[in-house]
């Protein structure tokens, strides 16, 4: 096999692997899109599930406390009083 | 003793060239340039391609990596969009949590599709319009 066909061969093969390459790297972007979306709806979740404790809390509403317990949220309020928002209770959703 | 004189090209290097001189002088050949061009091209090449490779085990090795966390993001999606769905239906009957829908939609927890089909889809999660109050 002579030389220039090696490198017509290795040519081809770059553009196999460039094409193989760019499809990885989509797929890759896909991923890390679909899980920073997923850490943004855990932190939406988080935030809502912390808002409607809350509000049952104040309100007394059991709609609200039922609405928890249907999608199997718990909430465990912290040890100190604080009602600040950024320590707002945990919620372990199962 | 008779002494045979040299031949004049070997003893005079500035001999000028006959005929005969030109027939027996070196020949041009492209086989070295080429050669050196091909192999320059053949090596470049090479490298091309190991780099390349290079790069396709880094992606696919960071993509292996993320495969642990795909599973939690898609169970965060569904669980908000349970929930969005369970909280607006509720907001029909119940003011408070209109309320908490209202305040979601405004802090941007909770988006509104105008174009939403009603599946499922990977993007976050949509929340129909909250209605009216019933008061």
């Amino acid at each position: 096999m002579s030389l220039s066909s090696l490198i017509a061969l290795l040519l081809l093969l770059q553009i196999v692997f460039v094409r193989i390459t760019s499809a990885d790297q989509v797929q890759l972007l896909k991923r890390q899109q679909l899980i920073s979306q997923g850490q943004q709806s855990d932190r939406s979740v988080r935030e809502l599930a912390a808002r409607i404790y809350q509000l049952s809390q104040q309100t007394n509403d059991t709609a609200l406390k039922d609405l928890l317990t249907r999608q199997q949220i718990t909430i465990t309020p912290p040890s100190d009083a604080s009602t600040n928002a950024a320590s707002a209770p945990a919620t372990a959703p199962r | 003793m008779l002494r045979q004189p040299p031949l004049p090209h070997l003893a005079n290097p500035f001999f000028p060239m006959s005929d005969e001189n030109i027939r027996y002088s070196p020949r041009y050949s492209s086989f070295w340039p080429m050669f050196i061009l091909m192999s320059g091209i053949f090596i470049w090449c090479a490298y091309q391609l190991y780099a390349i490779n290079s790069q396709r085990v880094v992606i696919d090795q960071q993509y292996e990596a993320l495969a642990a966390t795909v599973e939690p993001a898609e169970g965060a999606q569904k669980r908000l969009f349970s929930l969005a769905q369970d909280l607006v239906q509720m907001s029909a009957k119940d003011p408070n949590a209109t309320q908490i829908v209202k305040e979601s939609i405004q802090a941007g927890i909770l988006h509104f599709n105008k174009n939403s089909t009603g599946t499922n889809t990977t993007t976050t999660p949509a929340a129909p319009p909250a209605p009216a109050p019933s008061k």
